[in-house]
């Protein structure tokens, strides 16, 4: 018993995160990423804009003196651009140790889905936006759609941006 | 003895060898020319000898305090009979530096106890007691003294027998002062005769030790001289983690001043005191800011006169005569980039002697100073500090370059006909180019060049060379001073913040009477002083088109005229706030294609503010247009 509960304590802060994913939508769909890569929530701050790169790329924030870029995820995923609003929030994350702010419409809530309600995505097309999603979370009667945050900032990506004119 | 206490008191000796290893470059340099060394030079080497020895006593460090010891010895012998100085006696000294270097970097890294731990310090003490023996019993004999009692080299120190006869003056010299021995000896305030219990050797620490000593004459004037120094040289070691949330903090600081001071709730009360306050508030803040910026800066000085050490001893090794010249070693850089900058100069500077200068003869005739020199200088230019040795020697050899690239297969024959020189020195940055044998039938360089690039490419910095046969050859480093401060001036272009370095930045005018004229579209050019200046609007250099297409919109509006190697363009913006201390720092690496931009700052106002690149904005749009 008391070995049962040594592995647990040991795991917990895993098996806590575990299966936790982050919900925000986009127009009308869901997405959801891992929560674990999530730093935390903040409500949009003044935007510098940095001339001279992709669009989807804002610009960057001041965050209690560190400075982070943000990426429109909107844009990143095709969509049009909608104005920022009171509650355009940014997402702050970390990715193999860079942070990142993405701008979401809305953030919904904390949702546990577990592995076996997640499907991998079939492959749709070609697709731009599509790269991004890796796979499906079924919760209830509802589908999320899962995104992988690294693909965010593919190397393939960063052509486009050198191939913006002027760059 | 804590270890904690160790380890600090290590820190402190690694210092102390530090200005010792300065002084005894500084004693062979004013002795090359058969001189005798200054007296003070003597009593200062003495000084630092005998702290590392009294200190390392205390921590029961024995090896350490042996050689120290000996070392002493040799320098009061030194002190009484100045003709005896030789390469011989230097040679010496240096090798006992470094064998404290050597305990003390064993100490640190695996105590064991204070001993030594390698025959070859033992012989060394052995050999270097034997000198001071040697020396001694020459002494006798030409002072005629007394007799030539023997004292027990490595722990004469403890014996009583040292103390009834006359050659404790030079055993003991420290302690006693003999009444023809100069006043100004360091310790001359222990005048009595040496009681030789072991508390001698920490007298200097010991305040008991003056009762035990009633006919001690105290000079207070002497006490407090050698108290000040002390003082002067006192910094605190801070973990660099501190440091850098003391400076998230304070900028935190300095970001929320303005938001509390003038808070909108406030700002239509008429609050005269208050706003006495905060404007005395907002001048400490700003000093506040100031300080803690350049807490983490240091002269680059330290790192450069270890390398005085390194050509002194490579030049030996390669039998080349070697003057290095130092300049602006007083040029402040971060301090985490001054320690990843030691490697890469030691390899450049190894080069540099090794490969790049002839030896006297080949210099004679070449019809040069058989003496080469090497200049290392240091130069802040912008947001950037540029080290760089230059050489006198022989330069590279583009034959042998070539040759080695094309068997390398780097590039075939037919192409290295085209090539720059520029571009052919490019090569010996190539991993692997030179394997250290072939690198000596090369006319040189390329030993672990990869090597430096890399360091110097983790830090965002840069390796150039350049070089002319038969002159020299120059390795140029540029390295930036992230987190340094560069003094900038912050202007405004429509919603974005931009900061020019002030460095860069020539003159500003207001544009509303001077005449513009356009050669065609998006590109603009204005007269200045007798020329006439391209001028661009900052969305220009981004790939935008010019506002400036729109010469109505140019009313009130400002241009800064920003110059880089001569070259001058004029950048229009709408509003100029003023000069400013500004922190660099880096832009994400998400943005990888940014030309122009040195990256991010923090304004007053909470803003994030964007560090124009004014050298690469100007070569870039001055390469793209004719005027």
């Amino acid at each position: 018993m008391s070995q049962n509960l040594n592995s647990w304590d040991m795991n917990a802060d895993e098996d806590t995160m575990k299966d936790l994913y982050l919900c925000f939508s986009l127009e009308d769909r869901d997405y959801a990423f891992e929560v674990r890569h999530l730093t935390e929530i903040l409500a949009l701050p003044t935007i510098t804009t940095i001339p001279g790169t992709a669009l989807f790329l804002k610009g960057v924030i001041n965050i209690r003196g560190k400075i982070i870029p943000v990426m429109d995820v909107r844009l990143r995923f095709d969509m049009s651009f909608k104005p920022y609003h009171e509650r355009t929030c940014v997402l702050l994350v970390e990715l193999d140790g860079l942070p990142l702010g993405l701008i979401v419409d809305k953030v919904n809530d904390v949702l546990r889905i577990p592995t076996e309600n997640i499907d991998l995505a079939p492959k749709i097309g070609e697709s731009k936006s599509s790269r991004f999603i890796y796979a499906t979370g079924r919760v209830g009667d509802s589908v999320k759609i899962l995104i992988n945050l690294q693909r965010l900032l593919t190397e393939e990506e960063t052509v486009l941006i050198k191939d913006i004119p002027g760059n | 003895m804590e270890r904690d206490d160790v380890l600090e008191y290590l820190l402190e000796a690694r210092e102390t060898l530090e200005s010792i290893e300065k002084e005894l470059l500084h004693f062979e340099k004013s002795t090359l020319d058969g001189s005798l060394v200054d007296r003070e030079l003597l009593d200062t080497l003495f000084r630092h000898f005998h702290t590392i020895k009294g200190s390392s006593g205390f921590f029961g460090l024995t090896a350490i305090v042996k050689i120290a010891h000996a070392a002493e010895n040799l320098l009061d012998y030194l002190r009484n009979n100045p003709d005896a100085q030789d390469e011989d006696t230097l040679e010496y000294l240096i090798t006992a530096l470094d064998h404290l270097n050597e305990l003390v970097e064993h100490e640190e890294n695996s105590p064991t106890g204070g001993g030594f731990f390698n025959v070859l310090q033992t012989q060394f003490l052995e050999k270097l007691n034997e000198k001071n023996e040697v020396i001694r019993v020459r002494q006798t004999q030409t002072t005629e003294t007394a007799k030539t009692n023997q004292s027990e080299p490595e722990f004469g120190l403890f014996q009583n027998t040292t103390s009834h006869n006359n050659q404790k003056v030079e055993e003991f010299g420290l302690f006693i002062e003999k009444s023809e021995t100069d006043g100004k000896e360091e310790f001359g305030l222990f005048t009595d005769d040496s009681i030789s219990t072991p508390n001698e050797e920490f007298g200097l620490f010991i305040k008991s030790d003056v009762i035990f000593k009633k006919n001690i004459i105290q000079k207070p004037e002497e006490n407090l001289k050698t108290e000040k120094k002390s003082i002067i040289k006192k910094d605190i070691r801070i973990d660099t983690d501190k440091l850098d949330s003391l400076l998230d903090i304070v900028g935190e600081i300095v970001i929320t001043e303005p938001m509390v001071t003038d808070h909108p709730d406030i700002t239509k009360l008429k609050l005269e005191n208050f706003q006495k306050t905060a404007l005395q508030l907002k001048k400490l803040i700003r000093n506040l800011q100031e300080i803690t910026l350049s807490l983490r800066m240091v002269p680059i000085a330290g790192i450069f006169s270890r390398m005085e050490r390194l050509v002194r001893d490579t030049a030996k090794k390669t039998g080349k005569q070697v003057n290095l010249v130092i300049s602006g070693e007083d040029t402040e850089i971060d301090k985490s980039i001054i320690e990843e900058m030691y490697d890469p100069l030691v390899h450049i500077l190894r080069n540099a002697i090794d490969h790049g200068l002839e030896t006297p003869e080949e210099r004679k005739e070449a019809g040069k100073q058989p003496q080469g020199t090497i200049q290392l200088t240091a130069t802040q230019s912008g947001k950037e500090v540029w080290i760089e040795v230059r050489d006198d020697g022989k330069g590279l050899s583009r034959e042998k370059i070539l040759n080695k690239a094309i068997s390398l297969g780097l590039l075939s024959r037919s192409d290295s006909e085209i090539l720059e020189d520029k571009e052919i020195w490019e090569f010996l940055f190539h991993p692997g180019f030179s394997t250290a044998k072939e690198v000596t039938d090369l006319s040189g360089r390329g030993v672990g060049l990869d090597v430096v690039r890399k360091n110097v490419t983790t830090l965002k910095g840069f390796v150039d060379v350049f070089s002319i046969y038969g002159q020299g050859t120059t390795f140029l480093i540029r390295v930036p001073l992230t987190l340094a401060i560069i003094e900038g001036l912050v202007v405004r272009k429509s919603d974005t913040y931009f900061i020019l370095p002030s460095i860069d930045v020539k003159e500003s005018m207001y544009l509303v009477n001077e005449p513009i004229n356009e050669l065609y579209n998006n590109n603009h050019s204005i007269q200045y002083r007798t020329n006439q200046i391209s001028i661009v609007d900052i969305n220009l250099l981004f790939g935008k088109d010019s506002e400036l297409n729109n010469q109505r919109s140019l009313k009130e509006k400002y241009l800064i005229v920003t110059e880089s190697h001569e070259k001058q363009l004029g950048i229009v913006f709408d509003e100029i706030l003023g000069n400013q201390s500004i922190v660099i720092k880096p832009i994400s690496p998400i943005f990888k294609n940014i030309n122009g931009l040195a990256g991010c700052t923090i304004l007053g106002n909470g803003h994030a503010g964007l560090i124009l690149d004014v050298r690469k904005l100007i070569s870039q749009h001055l390469s793209s247009v004719t005027i």
